[in-house]
């Protein structure tokens, strides 16, 4: 091989390798898009790989040529395919590596310029394609790219130490630095590619920014490079000076020759770096030759190193209308400040603690100056609490204040507070105080005339309420005040009859008073009405009213002076009231009212007593009251006439009246009517008609009569039966005696005078049998007469006995109670008979509690219906000492008794009444005291025509009940 | 006219009475045997001992009813008279319904007590023989076989000797001997007499199922 050109070996093999290098990792590098398989991008990147494939290939035949064989000459069409498809540089490059080898013959150059070209070829369309999508190359790839040159440089080594052993090592040592220099290189261009990116585009949106703000103030730029001696103003000033957009202004010879030297002097200032900015207000010449007034703000943005300035740039504001407000403002506060010095009144600026920051004048006389003096010092110590609270006032509340103030030398002033604000705070305050001593004085003389004069208003004891034409209280005196529960400011000046009349009378005073005023009504000397106080009450008032005149003789409102009369009204009415309820009384009620003279006359008779009579007045007055008394009563008539007339003066009798046909019964009491001297002049009576509670009185007196005869009748009825067995026995004994002794003389016809001893035998017989009927008619007798079977309530018999004996327990220190079953079905029985029985039970337990003193006693006295066996069940039951079990069959027999009194037939006779009513009687024995009980047949199951005496066979004897065993635990 | 042996029991809780009794029958010679309680009486009595009771109705401990009620239930027929008091009609009415052959009211006529009594013991002589007679009966139907037995029951039934023979599977001749058998052990003197006697027999056996 001999080189076409002198170029050294190294040199030639660093290329052919830096060649084969690059399009190696191109040819990678494109694989990376590939995979992202994206349309033009894997597009491109395809054909980035054929390409480099190709390239790769010319190299490798470049390294081992086969003879005569070019491998690039048959991928000549892929080439031109290449080039029509828009890669001209790669062809070319490839176009070049192929001349080289081919047309020069070079053996070395070609491969490797060659590959250098289109490698270079391919890498310039790459950076092209990269920076045109602005697409920095990413880490990663830039890595794998790394590490694809790293495996294919240990492949290449691979190869060269395959075909030329020995300088595999020389390669990699020499190839290693510049494998590792060409990445980095890439490295670097690829981080500065994208910094150059990054920096324009910041660039670029700073500027739309500025560009946009500009374009929204209006406000014009203007550019001094001092570099290139260019001066720029921008559009928006022929905008601001109404110069066309395309006229070319130069600012010297627009601003104003008054503001050019200052304006110099400023700009001198910052573009020496004496000021840090630039900032001028100058007035420039409109394009219509008036003066514009703007403000220029500007920096020196780039200095050289010696610090002189480069760049100067700033904006160009009209502010002409700020300015015109501000000479405006200036003008009004020159005029304002004439006003406030050339003012009559003090004019003054405290700060909030009351310090004066500014007065308009000195104050008359005092001392020279008082800025920065406390407002207090300046006010009489009687003045400072006011003026701290007025003060104190305006700066919490913000509220503007008004007070009456004094100096030390009594001159008076109204002084007038009021906040200056800033951002909300109250930071300062504006006093204006005026003289106002003259009118202070005479203010004050007229107050001392009023107060005297109101003083002898309070005094009066009368309200006085003077009343001006508008209805407005002019004057309202103390009492008044007090009257309406207010004091006397909230009076004054208040509409009268809106706010101090009641809704009811309001209009009709009001109508009256302008009546009045206008002269159309008489004045009323006395008026009474109502005037709501403010607790809302009402109170009656009764007023004298006079006419108030002003000084052209016009009326000019009432003056009134008004009493309470509230309590007097009230006491008359209450007085009406009364007499109407009294004499309503007298005449309406069911008492009988009378009044006679000392003789008994008759001379009033009230409605009632004619109704009770059932007479007619007339008829009645002018009669003696006690001819109509009872001939049996005559003497309490006459007691409630004559004994009157004896102390206490007072009688109750209670006697009979002829009402009609019937006679009636009157409660009366009789009381003497006296004159002044004491003497007795006539007599009232006021009675009740007492008939229906004589007639219960009677009825109850009858009752326990007839219970007291009843019980009467059942001891001898008891006694009776009892004696009548018991001698019965003996008389039994007698007969049969007797008969024997008969029968034995019988059989002795012989002897006659033996016949007639059995004659008297049969005599004695016949007697005994006569007594012993005797004793039998009598009981019978007894206990017949009474019976009268009736269908009665048994709970109301029950009640009925408890209220009887309710006293009696009361003495005994016991408790009836009553339990009463509600849906207890009537009993057939003898009403007196049963109540007899329950008020014997009843009596015996509270005699049995009383044995047992000293604790509280209870009689319990239940009733219940017992349907299955067609029974009322009454039981008594006490917490006395209760029954033995052993008495329990014994205390019913006759004349057994736990008493000391009574004759022990209670129970037996109970049992007895309870038997012949078809029912039983039984006591048990309880721990906690005494138990009776006792049943009868309820009506239902007792149609079988039961009744009194005709009870059933087996229950009439008591033996045989008891017999029969007691009965089953109810 | 009262039977030697025939024995009039008296039980009252009243000794006075009691003797005074016992003395009054004892004087037209009646046989007394008296009791001071209804216990006293039950403890002693037998009932085999012909005679008739009288019971006084109030008494301490058990009453006269009771003992009449206890004693009927023990089969006991032995005739009752009772002494009531005077306008004890409901206790008299029980007695009776209890079976109480009489009841007299106290005081009495001594005379209508004796005569009462002398009823009582009568009939109780009449009820005594009765029973014998029944006994009898019973006895003779007894000694009936079987077979006799089972054709008189037909026979009182009504049924011909041809229906008897056919029913039983026998000769018309054999019925003729039963019957005639029959005829003369229980003594019948003709047919109504028979079915009398199988009535009594029924009665008893139906009684005696009864107590038991």
């Amino acid at each position: 091989m001999s080189p076409a050109l002198d170029i050294p070996r190294a040199v030639t093999d660093t290329i052919e390798h830096v060649g084969m290098l690059l399009a190696a990792g191109f040819l990678l590098s494109h694989l990376l898009p590939l995979a992202n398989r994206r349309g033009p991008l894997a597009r491109s990147a395809l054909l980035g790989v054929v390409f480099s494939l190709l390239a790769l290939m010319s190299l490798l035949s470049a390294l081992e040529p086969l003879p005569g064989v070019y491998l690039d000459a048959r991928l000549a069409p892929l080439t031109l395919a290449g080039a029509v498809a828009g890669w001209p540089a790669a062809a070319m490059s490839f176009l070049i590596s192929f001349l080289y080898r081919g047309g020069l013959g070079g053996q070395m150059i070609g491969p490797a310029g060659g590959s250098i070209v289109m490698a270079t070829a391919i890498g310039l369309l790459y950076w092209h394609w990269r920076g045109r999508r602005r697409q920095p190359m990413r880490l990663s790839e830039l890595l794998l790219l790394a590490a694809a040159n790293v495996a294919q440089l240990a492949a290449w080594i691979t190869v060269a130490e395959t075909l030329r052993p020995g300088v595999a090592g020389v390669l990699s040592a020499s190839l290693l630095p510049a494998e590792f220099g060409a990445l980095v290189l890439l490295g670097v261009i690829f981080s500065d590619q994208q910094r150059r990116d990054h920096q324009r585009q910041v660039l670029r949106r700073s500027e739309q920014r500025l560009q946009r703000a500009l374009s929204a103030t209006q406000d014009a730029v203007f550019e001094v490079d001092y570099e290139r001696c260019r001066q720029y103003l921008g559009p928006q000033l022929n905008r601001i000076l109404s110069y066309p957009d395309h006229a070319v202004l130069n600012f010297d010879e627009l601003i104003h020759p008054e503001d050019r030297q200052l304006e110099q002097r400023l700009a001198d200032e910052h573009l020496a770096g004496v000021a840090s900015h630039y900032e001028a207000e100058f007035r420039l010449r409109a394009a219509d030759d008036r003066w514009v007034w703007c403000l220029a703000r500007g920096r020196v943005v780039k200095r050289g190193a010696d610090g002189r300035p480069q760049l100067w740039i700033g904006t160009i504001a009209d502010i002409s209308l700020r300015k015109r407000t501000q000479q405006a403002l200036m003008r009004s506060e020159a005029r304002w400040r004439s006003l406030v010095e050339n003012a009559d009144a003090y004019i003054g600026l405290l700060d909030p603690g009351g310090l004066i920051l500014f007065l308009n004048r000195a104050p008359s006389g005092g001392a020279t100056s008082v800025l920065g003096r406390s407002i207090f010092d300046l006010v009489p110590p009687d003045c400072v609490d006011p003026v701290r609270a007025a003060l104190t006032e305006v700066v919490q509340a913000g509220r503007p204040q008004r007070l009456e103030i004094h100096d030390l030398r009594d001159r008076w002033y109204v002084c007038q507070l009021a906040p200056v604000r800033e951002e909300g705070q109250v930071v300062a305050v504006v006093t204006i105080a005026s003289e106002i001593t003259d009118r202070k004085l005479t203010e004050l003389r007229i107050r001392h005339q009023r107060d005297r004069a109101q003083a002898y208003l309070d005094v009066a004891a009368v309200m006085i309420v003077a009343i001006g034409p508008d209805e407005r209280v002019q004057l309202a005196n103390r009492r008044a005040a007090e009257l309406l529960g207010c004091v006397v400011e909230q009076i004054v000046g208040q509409n009268w009859f809106d706010r101090f009349l009641p809704d009811a009378e309001r209009e009709k005073v009001r109508a009256t008073f302008h009546g009045i005023l206008a002269g159309e009504l008489k004045l009323v000397e006395t008026f009474e009405n109502a005037v709501r106080c403010a607790d809302g009450r009402e109170r009656t008032i009764e007023w004298h009213n006079a006419l108030l005149y002003d000084v052209q003789g016009q009326v000019a409102g009432t003056i009134s002076s008004g009493l309470d009369v509230t309590e007097r009204r009230a006491a008359e009415r209450a007085l009406r009231d009364s007499e109407a309820r009294y004499r309503s009384l007298v005449e309406t009620r069911e008492e009988l009212i009378l009044r006679l003279r000392r003789d008994g006359q008759v001379t009033f008779a009230n409605e009632g007593y004619c109704r009770f009579l059932g007479q007619p007045r007339d008829a009645v007055v002018g009669q003696r009251y006690d001819a109509r008394a009872h001939p049996d009563d005559q003497q309490a008539a006459d007691d409630l006439l004559r004994d009157v007339e004896r102390p206490p003066g007072r009688v109750s009798r209670e006697h009979r009246a002829r009402a009609g046909e019937a006679w009636r019964w009157i409660a009366w009491e009789s009381s003497a009517i006296h004159d002044e001297d004491g003497r007795v002049t006539e007599i009232q009576l006021v009675g009740r008609d007492i008939t229906k509670r004589k007639d219960a009185e009677a009825q109850a007196r009858d009752r326990l009569m007839q219970l007291a005869r009843i019980s009467r009748l059942n001891t001898i009825g008891e006694m009776a039966a009892t004696f009548a067995h018991e001698l019965n026995q003996p008389l039994t004994a007698i007969i049969n005696y007797a008969g024997a002794a008969r029968n034995r003389l019988e059989r002795e016809p012989a002897v006659p005078r033996l016949t007639e001893s059995g004659d008297m035998m049969g005599r004695i017989i016949t007697q005994a049998q006569r007594a012993s009927e005797l004793v039998y008619r009598v009981r019978n007798y007894v206990s017949r007469g009474t019976s009268s079977a009736a269908s009665v309530g048994l709970n109301e018999l029950v009640a009925e006995a408890a209220e009887f004996v309710r006293p009696e327990a009361r003495r005994a220190g016991a408790a009836v109670h009553t339990e009463l079953d509600d849906r207890l079905p009537p009993v057939v029985v003898d009403r007196l008979q049963i109540e007899q029985v329950l008020v014997n039970l009843m009596l015996n337990a509270i005699d049995a509690m009383g044995e047992l003193p000293g604790r509280p006693h209870h009689l319990w006295v239940r009733t219940r219906a017992d349907h299955q066996a067609g029974e009322a069940v009454v039981s008594i039951s006490d917490s006395g000492p209760g029954v033995a079990a052993d008495d329990l069959q014994r205390i019913f027999e006759p004349f057994v008794s736990s008493k000391n009194k009574g004759m022990g037939l209670g129970l037996s006779i109970s049992r007895s009444i309870v038997q012949a009513a078809g029912g039983r009687l039984w006591a048990e024995h309880r721990e906690e005291g005494g138990f009776f009980a006792f049943s009868l047949p309820v009506e239902s199951n007792s149609t079988s025509g039961r009744a009194g005496r005709a009870a059933p066979p087996d229950a009439v004897d008591p033996a045989v009940a008891e017999s029969a065993g007691p009965p089953g635990t109810p | 006219m009262t039977p030697a042996n025939a024995t009039v029991f008296i039980v009252d809780d009243d000794a006075d009475v009691r003797q005074s009794l016992s003395c009054l029958l004892e004087s037209v010679d009646m046989k007394v045997e008296s009791f001071a309680s209804a216990d006293a009486f039950i403890e002693a009595f037998d009932s085999r001992r012909p005679g008739c009771l009288v019971l006084d109705v109030r008494m301490p401990g058990r009453s006269g009813l009771e003992l009449l009620e206890e004693l009927r239930e023990c089969g006991q027929s032995i005739p009752v008279i009772f002494l009531t008091a005077h306008g004890e009609v409901a206790s008299a009415v029980r007695a009776m319904k209890s079976g109480a052959i009489d009841f007299i009211e106290k005081p009495y006529s001594e005379q209508v007590l004796l005569d009462r009594i002398h009823q009582a013991l009568g009939a109780d002589r009449r009820r005594r023989e009765l029973e014998e007679q029944r006994a009898q009966i019973v006895q003779r139907f007894h000694s009936l076989s079987p077979r006799e037995q089972q054709v008189m029951g037909m026979v009182v039934a009504g049924q011909l000797n041809r229906q008897i023979a056919e029913t039983l599977g026998l000769s018309e001749k054999t019925v003729e001997v039963h019957r005639a058998h029959v005829m003369e052990k229980t003594r019948a003197r003709s047919l109504p007499d028979l079915v009398r006697m199988a009535l009594i027999v029924e009665e008893k056996a139906s009684l005696d199922a009864m107590r038991e």
